[in-house]
């Protein structure tokens, strides 16, 4: 094998305020010049201070031991190879020269990496031209033909184009298209497809890998989602708290893992289609992941979600909801261009169940979410809580709804305040809605609720940033509990978390469903979490509902085309299929849908498949 | 993030605590403020003499072992004035910041809050007070409202008002939209809970960088008004009344010692205000 990098022995140790931190321990990775090695691991596993280590990023607090060999490829005849470099040793001065000209890098969000106030043409110039002796002419035109190669389409007329009037797939592509203009021998790239949807994530993979073939260049893909490196990976190597644990071409990874944490990483990531026939949802077989490696795992049993009474009113009905926001307005103020974020949107919620909102980002599923809480005065329509008027209470009626209801958001971190600790966080709505409650009381509950999702009760007095991620988001749940709601509206609220931790927390709230009987609106752009947790899934897109129906409705009888793509879009783990998977390379990004004053998006005739599955007629 | 959580709870105030601690510069400067706060407290218990204890044998005598800084035209020690002069001098820039404090973060969250026409009058009045120079303002206020420390305090708590209200406004405005004011709301929480509970908090350290700061200012702006004759009367040992009742003897030779320490202490208190305050800032906005 021809190596192209290899990593011995390489320690980093960082200085921080609490003491020296060993981030990573002794990797050994090597790669040949003409394959994808995935590093692959969860948040604080080390793998992007390994690929930072690589490009000489760590900074003044960083220090290394052992050595990264760059290999240029040329192999004297005594077998020994000729002009390497050890990256792990050189000044900075010396890398400079290697970055962005012998190893260049992506990142996960390309707005932020490119800068705002120059084209893009000018940018991807720019890099030509601090390693290639070439005028600005010549190197625009090279970037034009750079764009051409990492296909966007009319490439040439996007170079005096600036970065925020291009897509987020578009942007990657730009930042590809940086990364490459000299040839490099390594890329590597770190969580590039993260920030993006699924449709757009699955058309960056294809392009990164034909790119691979066709350049004949090393890449290191660094992500945390097994199902993206399936699809991309020739090698994989499995990091956990800063050491490889497993590392082997991708089919023993996927067939044979050998390590107690890849086991774990494959059992808890949800695979399309594992839920046919299915009819309830179905808890994750995993622990959480100091119990596996202190080998609690083996055979987690597999419990079946609530059974949903449809013979009951349902709890919560939607109907014709639309929000429409101004966008753009004249010179006088008067609104000209109005976003149609939920244009006529109708669906029923029933006691103990889970529905699932799913759709890329800016189909308006977040919005059907806020306007459930009464937050937005846009809202217009019929959305009812029992006997509540849900956009237009009353103020006892606001009182009750905000305790029958509650949100769950995205960040776990976020959604808490800083300066709170823990057990003040899910006191709070006992300290609002019972304002007679005595503090000792109130302390008693907020320990039991704080058991109740698996947090020992004496870190009450804890602040959230002494958390991790998954712990937070269970505080949040708590917190959500705490005035025993029958809704909670969860935004996409796990898809921040780590899959292994994803998993945990998704069972949580399957068990809290079964014990309490409370039911879910599950906003996720992700199907395959859709599948294993939902009873009845709405596909959304543009801000109209395209397919609603029960789960085998939607994953095994699948009607509107903008359903079966999402579905194709995702990443799905079978060998038998893996090569023939191709995509089409082009952009079809779904626009906002932003429409003149006056003008609506088409109405959408719903046609019933069977009493529970209606879908939009194209 | 770490995974590991310790039994032992971690505060922010503690976390700021440690990172206050490398500020090494700020807490010299921290620990001279507060040696000169606790010997303007307890004046009476260490000074020998009384604030006007004339005595007419050591007029305009220089610095000595037994006058540190020497005695002024009466024959009054100089150090025990300074001393007793520190009390009016700090407690006037303490309460006029205070004043301004209270008054521009309650006005600039609201502001922030609420939105809309009331932003738009809290901002704008700001903004007329901006736009005259600040000097002239205080002045115009004393002038209007009489001499006298009260009315200088009531003059620069007046004037550190729209400052303290676009700070507060500015980082409300950045937690507003923040997920946990967003969780509070969809909680329930009252218009009062999510500004005076959850926003203000996060508001807190730049209004204290800047009150730090700002008190070294006041100090200096007050001691003008009553060089100008516009705030304590002489007797009074303000350290801007000493200047001014010393003012004949700026340039005469040998008497430089009546204007210069009293010029020290307010140079003193300001930079140690400006320096404290920097310290603070680094402490608190790690980034």
């Amino acid at each position: 094998m021809s190596e192209l990098l290899e990593a011995r022995n390489l320690n980093v140790r960082f200085n921080t305020m609490f003491g020296v931190k060993h981030v990573l321990k002794d990797i050994n990775i090597g790669m040949a010049h003409n394959e994808i090695l995935a590093i692959v691991g969860e948040s604080g596993s080390g793998k992007s201070v390994f690929s930072k280590s690589i490009m000489g990023l760590l900074g003044e607090r960083g220090t290394t031991d052992g050595s990264i060999w760059l290999h240029k490829g040329k192999t004297s005849k005594s077998g020994e190879s000729t002009g390497s470099i050890d990256l792990a040793g050189m000044k900075q001065t010396e890398l400079e020269e290697i970055r962005g000209d012998q190893i260049s890098m992506i990142f996960q969000d390309p707005m932020t990496s490119l800068n705002p106030v120059m084209t893009v043409g000018k940018q991807i110039a720019e890099a030509i031209r601090i390693h290639q002796n070439k005028s600005m002419k010549e190197s625009l035109e090279e970037a034009g033909r750079l764009l051409d190669l990492v296909r966007v389409p009319s490439g040439r007329k996007i170079l005096g184009v600036y970065p925020h009037q291009l897509s987020g797939g578009m942007r990657q592509r730009v930042m590809i298209a940086m990364a490459l203009a000299c040839k490099p021998k390594l890329l590597i790239a770190d969580e590039p497809t993260t920030a993006l949807d699924v449709t757009i994530q699955a058309q960056i993979l294809a392009l990164i890998k034909e790119l691979q073939k066709e350049l004949d260049m090393g890449v290191i893909f660094i992500t945390h989602d097994m199902g993206v490196v399936y699809e991309i990976a020739d090698r994989v190597a499995v990091m956990y708290k800063g050491e490889v644990v497993e590392s082997g071409t991708l089919e023993q990874i996927f067939t044979a893992p050998q390590h107690a944490y890849t086991r774990a990483l494959l059992a808890a990531a949800p695979k399309l289609g594992e839920m046919t026939g299915s009819d309830l949802p179905r808890s994750f077989p995993v622990l959480t992941m100091e119990e596996e490696l202190a080998g609690k795992g083996g055979n987690v049993a597999q419990i079946d979600g609530h059974a949903v009474d449809y013979n009951e009113d349902p709890l919560l009905t939607v109907r014709n909801l639309q929000v429409i926001f101004p966008r753009r307005h004249n010179f006088f103020g008067q609104v000209t261009h109005q976003i149609h974020a939920v244009s006529d949107v109708s669906f029923d919620l029933h006691k103990g169940e889970t529905l699932g909102i799913v759709g890329e980002s800016g189909s308006g599923k977040s919005t059907i979410g806020n306007a459930i809480l009464g937050l937005l005065g846009e809202a217009e329509g019929d959305v009812r809580y029992g006997e509540i008027d849900l956009l237009n209470p009353t103020p006892e009626q606001r009182e009750l709804v905000r305790k029958d209801i509650s949100f769950i958001f995205q960040d776990p971190l976020a959604s808490l305040n800083p300066r709170m600790t823990i057990g003040a966080a899910v006191e709070e709505p006992l300290i609002i809605h019972c304002p007679d409650m005595s503090a000792a009381d109130r302390q008693k509950r907020a320990k039991e609720l704080l058991q109740q999702v698996g947090i020992a009760p004496d870190l009450y007095r804890h602040y959230p940033h002494e958390f991790s991620g998954g712990m937070l988001q269970r505080v949040n749940i708590a917190r959500a509990l705490t005035t025993n709601p029958k809704i909670i509206v969860a935004d996409e609220s796990v898809s921040a978390l780590d899959v292994s931790v994803q998993a945990t927390v998704l069972n949580l709230m399957m068990e809290l469903q079964r014990n309490l009987g409370v039911s879910f609106i599950f906003i996720s752009h992700d199907m395959a979490v859709i599948e294993r947790v939902c009873h009845r899934v709405a596909v959304m897109t543009k801000g109209q509902l395209v397919e609603v129906g029960h789960r085998r409705d939607i994953f095994e009888n699948t009607q509107h085309s903008y359903t079966r793509k999402l579905l194709a879009a995702i990443p799905q783990i079978d060998f038998s299929t893996r090569q023939q998977k191709t995509f089409e390379l082009i952009n079809d990004e779904v626009p906002d849908p932003v429409f003149p004053v006056g003008e609506a998006p088409t109405p959408i005739l719903m046609k019933e498949i069977s009493p529970s599955h209606k879908v939009a007629t194209e | 993030m770490s995974s590991t959580t310790t039994s032992q709870s971690v505060s922010p105030f503690e976390l700021f605590l440690r990172r206050f601690k490398r500020e090494k510069l700020a807490i010299l400067a921290g620990s001279i403020l507060l040696i000169m706060v606790l010997m303007a407290i307890f004046a009476p218990f260490f000074l020998s003499q009384g604030l006007n204890d004339f005595d007419y044998d050591k007029i305009l005598m220089p610095p000595s072992a037994e006058n540190w800084v020497g005695t002024d035209l009466y024959g009054r020690d100089l150090f025990t004035r300074l001393v007793y002069g520190a009390r009016i001098s700090l407690s006037v820039g303490f309460l006029s910041v205070t004043f301004g404090a209270l008054l521009g973060s309650v006005l600039g969250i609201m502001a922030a809050y609420k939105g809309g026409w009331l932003d738009t009058i809290i901002m704008r009045a700001a903004d007329v007070l901006f736009a005259f120079p600040s000097f002239l303002l205080a002045i115009a206020i004393v002038a209007v409202l009489g001499g006298g420390i009260v009315n200088v305090i009531i003059a620069i708590a007046i004037f550190s008002t729209p400052t303290f209200a676009r700070i507060t406004r500015s980082s409300a405005l950045a937690v507003l939209n923040s997920q946990y004011v967003r969780a509070a709301t969809t909680m329930g929480a009252s218009h009062f809970r999510i500004m005076f509970v959850h926003i203000l908090p996060s508001t807190i350290g730049g209004i204290l960088v800047y009150f730090t700061m700002r008190v070294g200012t006041s100090v200096l702006t007050a001691a003008s008004l009553s060089f100008l004759g516009m705030g304590a009367q002489p007797p009074s040992p303000e350290w801007g009344a000493m200047l001014a009742s010393s003012r004949d003897f700026i340039a005469v030779d040998g008497y430089m010692y009546l204007t210069l320490y009293p010029g020290l202490c307010i140079f003193l208190t300001v930079l140690c205000c400006n320096v404290l305050g920097d310290g603070l800032r680094a402490a608190l906005d790690p980034k």
